[in-house]
């Protein structure tokens, strides 16, 4: 059934056999698409399993992908639908480098489908650069050697350091803008924040000495984890204002899929979680790992794609990055070319992954966007 | 985007317009000083190289409760050096509704035929299924703008007025056309009898008009003509009138050029553009510079015709054409603006703003072939398959019409979306979208694309089609007082309509178009 939030939730929701799947028309504004199954008008107790698709922008004109302009409306499914065959997506790599004016070092930690205020959509910039994502991070100013938190949008980049922080981490950013992290006090305690606006809001854990959040998606749930005293690190999802215990942390997608690292045997491995309403747990499955692996799985996108960072006895003894597509068989790893030490951080919608590497031999760090299909 | 002479034009990029008088080799910033953080120029009309009006939309940081329409219409007469605003009050005719998403979408229309008359259309978030929005009037040059009410606006697209009664409204879902001789206050739809020579179509999409006065004018039609399974085609046939659109006839036809995505009518000269992403330079594992083949064709009043191509810097699609005449204008790729002197042989880029990016600090790398190993498959490409369990989490998008299969593979290589949605044909309150064919679902499976088969049939007698004043146009077909037997009936007419198309599916959805529950 396709229909709005008000007749689904006085109508359709109550007749005796409700419909196998619901597609919800919500639409938001195009500056800030919710790109989400949950929290669009109607219990996220309806339809809890894999059981909705939602339209979230409607009418966008003339976008354009592969030279070709439709007129159309976007929606993110996680239903049944008649499935495809055979369709495989090429994507050659492009790198891109990220670095904010007079930094040291730049740091981009998350990016999210948003080019400046709009909906990402295949045509170039002015400049024939690639359109990317906005991104938030960290950089290291060369003169000054403080630490800024930024924020990179539409080719500038803007400083959005917490005022009451001495650091401000930001980790996560969704496509309505806000931006979630952890800072720290005047008194070195660990803070999660969430930025809205340019207004900052603390999270913290009950109890916790640190709290850490990591990402955001666009129905407002967060997954973090926090240090307790006498109980150690716990895992958390965070929504409408209580603390879920999960597994896993360090990504989140619409789905509420969250990817996370564990540690198996003498190695690091990760795993992806399907939470899923009312207790926001779920199931877990591993990312596929070759013997003698760390396995950081990282970000995870609305097409179940995790990227991370790797650890090995070869060409990886530093660290490479990786991407997992949704049921391959095993992950694709790669490395800045020329770099040996490669990690990610992030991966939105249009597949663009941000990361950094180090020039070898110098110690110096840049951040790079590797592109998407074009 | 309009080039008003060969050297006075203006630009829009969204939230910035600029001006410029040497034909595009430098540009002015003149956008109207903005009230809101998140205001964007949404729609801009120029009479003349001095006489102008913007109009612009404040996003989403309003405050909707405050004002839940802010809009603001500027007008200039010294090309933008100076505006003055106003901020007129309008009414959502969704807010009744309330409810997110509904209402003023911030796309909009906007035209004058003289410093005083003026109108301006303003786009509603609705359905998928309609084109829906409100039409202003000012005849004062814009300093007071009123509501229509008179009339029920068929759709919310671009307009043209001739006089300041005689107006065009062309596009919406099916692409029609529609003519007002009372200012805006009723519209007529027009249909044009196809001409024999065009052959089967996919489709039919009426331009705006361009007339010379007020009696004579040129009408371009396009005609989606080509073969299911073969490459795009257009034909465009240029109609001419000599009294004022009440009868057209044939004047010229451009038979089967590659598709077409717009035309324009310059001086009785009809040009139209296909732009192609050159595949030459798109190897798999090399990116090189985007490029794409533009090729302009014009066809004049003595049937002379001409066919340019030229490679342009440009990963854009030709969406938009201004022409001065044969040889000069320009067309917008959408991602930049590209300007010819002779006729598509050659093209500048003329952007504006490229010099005001030259501070991102994104640029590209040298070296552009990353994936050094690879775990499980070969070669320097990554494949993503779309097979597997037909229930996991994937972009999808949906359009009133399906696109060609052509036009499927394009956003299957290009874009991030997986999944479609069909609209079963056969149901009341359907429309016939003429590429669904059980070959061309059978071709985009292929291609990869999974599919939401969805039936739009009886909707509720609470449902407005349309609202104008906040009086509600119902649906033509509604459920009776038997829901239960209507629902049963349509559900085993979507079940035959799918298995027609050849979809092997165990689901399909139908589409409740909104109502108000408490209404019912």
């Amino acid at each position: 059934m396709y229909a709005n939030p008000a007749p689904i939730n006085s109508d359709i929701s109550q007749i005796s056999t409700i419909p196998d799947d619901i597609w919800i028309t919500k639409t938001s504004a195009a500056t800030k698409p919710q790109v989400t199954i949950w929290n669009q008008g109607i219990s996220d107790s309806l339809w809890p399993n894999k059981q909705r698709i939602h339209q979230f922008l409607i009418d966008q004109a003339a976008v354009n992908f592969g030279g070709v302009p439709l007129s159309i409306d976007d929606d993110i499914i996680d239903a049944q639908i008649v499935p495809g065959v055979n369709g495989t997506k090429n994507s050659s790599s492009v790198y891109s480098d990220i670095s904010c004016p007079g930094a040291l070092t730049t740091y981009p930690i998350a990016i999210n489908d948003m080019n400046g205020t709009a909906f990402i959509n295949g045509s170039t910039n002015t400049d024939g650069s690639a359109q990317t994502g906005t991104i938030v991070g960290q950089y290291q100013d060369a003169t000054t050697y403080l630490t800024h938190a930024y924020r990179y949008s539409g080719g500038i980049c803007s400083v959005i350091d917490y005022s009451d922080a001495v650091v401000t981490w930001p980790s996560g950013i969704n496509n309505v803008g806000q931006v979630v992290g952890h800072y720290e006090d005047s008194a070195a305690k660990m803070h999660g924040f969430l930025l809205t606006g340019s207004k900052f809001s603390t999270i913290d854990y009950s109890g916790a000495s640190a709290t850490y959040l990591s990402s955001i998606n666009d129905a407002g749930q967060i997954d973090g984890y926090a240090n307790v005293p006498n109980l150690g690190f716990q895992h958390f999802l965070y929504y409408a204002g209580t603390f879920y215990p999960i597994n896993y942390n360090a990504g989140i997608n619409g789905d509420a899929t969250v990817v996370g690292q564990a540690v198996c045997g003498n190695t690091d491995c990760s795993y992806e979680e399907y939470l899923a309403p009312p207790s926001w747990t779920g199931p877990n499955t591993a990312v596929p790992q070759g013997p003698g692996y760390n396995l950081f799985a990282v970000g995870i996108d609305n097409d179940n794609d995790i990227v991370g960072g790797l650890e090995e006895a070869g060409d990886c003894s530093y660290s490479c990055g990786f991407l997992f597509p949704p049921g391959s068989a095993a992950i694709t790893i790669f490395q800045y070319p020329g770099s040996n030490e490669t990690e990610v951080y992030s991966i939105n919608d249009f597949g663009q992954i941000v990361g950094s590497y180090s020039v070898p031999n110098s110690g110096d760090v840049h951040g790079f966007m590797v592109a998407p299909p074009q | 985007m309009k080039l008003l002479t060969p050297e006075v034009g203006w630009a829009a990029t969204g939230q910035e317009l600029y001006w410029t008088t040497d034909g595009g080799a430098q540009w002015r910033d003149i956008t109207p000083k903005l009230q809101h953080k998140s205001q964007e120029v949404s729609s801009v009309f120029f009479l003349d190289s001095s006489t102008g009006w913007a109009l612009l939309h404040c996003g989403d940081d309003r405050n909707p409760k405050i004002d839940d329409t802010c809009f603001e219409f500027a007008s200039t007469t010294d090309a933008g050096q100076s505006w003055s605003i106003v901020h007129p009050r309008i009414v959502d005719p969704a807010s009744s509704h309330i409810e997110d998403g509904l209402g003023f979408s911030g796309r909009t229309f906007l035209g004058f035929t003289d410093p005083q008359h003026g109108w301006a259309v303003l786009k509603i978030n609705w359905s998928t299924l309609s084109s829906s929005g409100e039409m202003l009037r000012t005849v004062d040059g814009g300093r007071t703008w009123t509501q229509l009410t008179k009339g029920d606006l068929p759709m919310a697209e671009h307009f043209h007025f001739v006089t300041a009664n005689f107006g065009w409204m062309a596009g919406g879902p099916d692409h029609v056309l529609y003519v007002t001789r009372d200012a805006g206050d009723s519209w007529q739809l027009v249909t044009l009898p196809k001409p024999s020579e065009v052959g089967p179509d996919h489709g039919i999409f009426y331009e705006l008009p361009v007339f010379e006065n007020e009696r004579r004018g040129f009408l371009p039609v396009r005609y989606e003509v080509g073969p299911e399974m073969g490459p795009d085609m257009t034909t465009v046939v240029l109609f001419a009138t000599g009294d004022g659109g009440r009868t057209w006839k044939q004047d010229r036809i451009s038979s089967r050029l590659p598709d077409i995505y717009s035309s324009d009518v310059a001086k009785s000269m009809l040009i139209a553009v296909h732009s192609e992403i050159d595949k030459e330079h798109q190897d798999g594992s090399q990116y090189s510079i985007a490029r794409t083949k533009l090729s302009l064709y014009t066809l004049g009043p003595d049937r002379n015709a001409t066919n340019n191509t030229a490679d342009i810097p440009s990963r854009g699609a030709a969406t938009q054409l201004s022409f001065l005449n044969r040889d000069y204008g320009w067309v917008n790729m959408s991602d930049r603006i590209f300007a010819t002197q002779d006729a598509g042989i050659s093209w500048v880029d003329v952007s504006p703003g490229g010099a005001r990016r030259l501070q991102p600090s994104i640029h590209q790398s040298p070296k552009t072939i990353p994936l050094q190993k690879q775990v499980g498959s070969a070669g320097n490409t990554t494949q993503q398959s779309t097979t597997g369990n037909n229930s996991s989490m994937q972009l999808g998008f949906d359009a009133y019409n399906s696109p060609t299969v052509p036009q499927m593979q394009a956003w299957m290589n290009s874009s991030p979306y997986y999944v479609f949605n069909v609209y079963l044909p056969g149901s009341l309150n359907g429309h016939k979208d003429n590429n669904l064919t059980p070959v061309w679902v059978s071709a985009v499976q292929t291609q990869g694309w999974g599919l939401i088969p969805t039936w739009v049939g009886l909707q509720s007698p609470c449902a407005c089609a349309k609202t104008v004043k906040g009086v509600c146009t119902p649906y033509a077909h509604v459920f009776s007082s038997d829901p239960s037997a209507d629902g049963a009936n349509e559900a085993d007419q979507a079940i035959t309509a799918s298995k027609n198309l050849g979809l092997v599916t165990t689901i399909l959805y139908k589409d409740i178009e909104n109502y108000t529950p408490s209404t019912s």
